[in-house]
């Protein structure tokens, strides 16, 4: 039995489009924020409207982005950004978790909005299916390329975030200043982990996935086979509904996660880049 | 540590700029700053660090955001506030905290607006206002009015009648506030002067058109007084026609060479290189413009922060030393960018003094590994703590200014 259930319910699409709103108003009023503040450090300044100063940033950008200043920038998004090389020179394994947790992130976000254009905005667009193989890859869960990295991912993210709480608590230098937001955030991570393993497993029971099929998502698999074996009373039934609530807790936890960030740790994912960016073109004495 | 008093709280009117906003939303709480904090080093207390600073500061701003008002301001306290205000002004704004920072926040320029935002909001240390009482009256940070700035010229061996305060002049030498009125460190200038004579350079002195050069100003949080200061000495020095202004205290250098042109002075712009003294003697002794002699001492070298990390001048002072015949130069184990404050930074002295000798103290300590017979540095106000330091830890070590060096190995009075 093949579930399609999720996506084509109407309250997901509502609430959908109300997690979006709440994220997006997040982060302009983070923005907006921000604007609040001057432009210059000394004298008086003209009132200017925030609209103004986001543009004033944006035309500096790009002044600076064509100018002398490209490799200085380019420099910084590669090794600041992209490599955290400060943080790879300063500690090892801090580094290891930042770039389990950000780029196993980061990668999955993008696969799985992908495979949201695959399984809702492609047909509806009039894609048929067998054209691409790269979009019915991305469409079908049991695909291997698309089933394996599915996995690998959350096992780096799970290792970013196991590295994270150790160092977190364990961690005899309590000046990182890891503070009850980012507890929460990363509790947060590892319900959309456990979540998403167990909406995976019970997927496997209901369309009963041949096994050389579910093992590719393997964690995924050896907690479908430890279900069917603690449950093996269980209704079909039953196991729709505990899927379909395992699938409503993970989404849920995702939107939330998505709605919290800019007000959390992880506001650094989206701003330190820019400000990183920011700091090299205005930064004027000599470091 | 020590009290310090904070005033009553009134509203802000300072406001942080949208670049140093960002940069509190972006921090990371990596933590790598207070790693390299002097001030947490010395007093292991978190509540010094920036990167507690930085949090405390992040509740203050979102508290008056609409969220922080409807939230009841997101919790951030009196308590808060009274650690905050504390810590801006326990900060050495030595900058150690910007190197390794992985969003490359410009730290230290966010702690003066934090010290700016804090005399608005009238909640800086007694200690300061009476600084500002000081240099409103007088123009310079001591008890003296400023007729006496060229004082300490007068035990140099054959000055003329105008001691040096020309109309016109090639060479202007800022002589700062510490070099002017301390006693204690008089022998810098004095020093200077002597190596010019001996360089035969056309150089003058303000006398007291010399004003501070206003970074206890900006470093206590009063940007606007600051400007005024700016505008005043660049016009005297423009009067004299000088080339360069050549000044032996690495907070005034960084104020006259990089902060000077970062703030709007209604058009008035400075007509003259500014260059360090260490920068300026280097460049007499690599023109042969007196001979040195040997030195056969052990000599480690300080890089003051705001001439080092701040300013980014490390060789020319190296390699000054190593003009020098007969001496044995022993880099400290922090050098360079990575070196450590020696405690005199930020005004700390005046709100905290335990701090800043805790401060010096670990600084001594790394001098007296060295096993050098001379610690040379480029500023007064190094020269003053680390002396301190030393004298504490009984050391025999020997603390110079370059000038000082250069000057004895002219005379030859080291060899």
């Amino acid at each position: 039995m093949k579930i399609e259930i999720e996506l084509a319910d109407i309250h997901f699409w509502i609430l959908h489009i109300l997690f979006t709103l709440a994220i997006i108003g997040g982060l302009l009023y983070k923005i907006s924020t921000i604007l609040q503040g001057g432009l210059q450090e000394f004298g008086e300044e003209k009132r200017l409207s925030r609209w103004h100063k986001f543009w004033y940033f944006v035309a500096k950008f790009f002044k600076n982005f064509f100018s002398r200043k490209f490799v200085p920038i380019m420099k910084v998004l590669i090794f600041d950004v992209i490599l955290h090389s400060k943080l790879f020179k300063e500690n090892k394994l801090k580094w290891l978790a930042h770039t389990c947790l950000f780029w196993g992130i980061l990668i999955l976000f993008i696969l799985s909005v992908l495979s949201g254009i695959a399984v809702e905005v492609a047909p509806a667009l009039g894609y048929k299916p067998g054209v691409s193989e790269f979009m019915d890859g991305l469409a079908n869960k049991d695909n291997w390329v698309t089933a394996v990295l599915n996995e690998l991912l959350n096992v780096v993210i799970l290792i970013g975030v196991i590295i994270a709480f150790v160092r977190g608590f364990i961690s005899k230098k309590k000046i990182g200043m890891m503070l009850f937001s980012d507890i929460f955030l990363i509790i947060f991570i590892i319900l959309i982990l456990i979540s998403g393993w167990f909406t995976e497993a019970t997927r496997y029971i209901i369309e009963n996935t041949p096994g050389y099929i579910a093992k590719i998502g393997f964690l995924g698999y050896y907690l479908s086979r430890l279900m069917q074996f603690s449950f093996p009373k269980a209704s079909a039934d039953t196991w729709i509904t505990t899927y379909k609530v395992f699938w409503h807790i993970h989404v849920s936890v995702i939107w939330l996660s998505f709605v919290y960030i800019p007000f959390s740790k992880f506001a650094h994912a989206i701003f330190s880049p820019i400000a990183s960016v920011i700091n090299v073109i205005e930064k004027k004495k000599i470091l | 540590m020590g009290n310090i008093e904070i005033k009553n709280k009134i509203k802000s009117k300072n406001k942080f700029t949208a670049r140093q906003l960002l940069n509190i939303e972006s921090c990371t709480r990596c933590g790598q700053c207070t790693d390299m904090c002097c001030a947490y080093d010395a007093s292991k207390d978190l509540s010094v660090s920036p990167a507690k600073k930085m949090e405390l500061l992040r509740k203050k701003v979102r508290s008056g955001t609409l969220f922080g008002k409807l939230l009841g301001r997101r919790g951030f306290s009196n308590k808060d506030m009274d650690i905050l205000a504390r810590a801006a002004y326990q900060c050495t704004l030595c900058a150690r905290c910007e190197v390794d920072c992985p969003v490359n926040i410009d730290l230290q320029k966010l702690w003066v607006s934090l010290r700016s935002s804090l005399t608005d909001d009238n909640r800086g240390p007694e200690a300061l206002a009476m600084l500002k009482e000081r240099l409103d009256k007088s123009h310079n940070i001591s008890f003296d009015t400023n007729e006496g700035r060229a004082e300490w010229i007068n035990q140099v061996a054959g000055i003329g009648e105008d001691k040096y305060v020309k109309e016109k002049a090639q060479v202007i030498y800022f002589v700062g506030c510490v070099s002017s009125f301390s006693p204690r460190v008089f022998k810098i200038p004095r020093s200077i002067v002597q190596i010019f004579k001996a360089a035969k350079v056309d150089f003058g002195l303000l006398g007291d058109e010399e004003w501070c050069c206003g970074f206890p100003l900006l470093s206590s949080g009063f940007k606007q007084d600051f400007v005024d200061y700016a505008k005043h000495n660049i016009e005297k020095v423009n009067n004299t026609g000088a080339k360069y202004l050549v000044t032996s205290c690495p907070s005034c250098f960084h104020m006259w060479k990089h902060i000077y042109h970062e703030i709007p002075l209604d058009g008035i712009k400075a007509n003259f290189e500014v260059l360090h003294t260490v920068q300026y003697i280097y460049k007499l002794a690599q023109d042969y413009r007196f001979r040195l002699k040997p030195i056969k001492q052990k000599v480690t070298y300080h890089d003051p922060c705001d001439l080092g990390r701040n300013s980014g001048i490390y060789n020319e002072p190296r390699k000054l030393i190593r003009m020098i015949p007969g001496v044995t130069f022993i880099e400290l184990e922090k050098n360079k960018i990575d070196t450590t404050c020696c405690g005199g930074g930020g005004n700390v002295e005046a709100v905290d003094k335990q701090l800043s000798e805790n401060i010096a103290q670990i600084k001594a300590r790394e001098i007296i590994k060295t096993g050098a017979d001379i610690v040379v540095t480029s500023c007064q106000q190094c020269v003053r703590t680390i002396l301190q330091a030393l004298k504490k830890e009984n050391s025999k070590i020997k603390t110079m200014d370059i000038s000082e060096l250069v000057l004895a190995s002219i005379t030859g009075a080291q060899s």
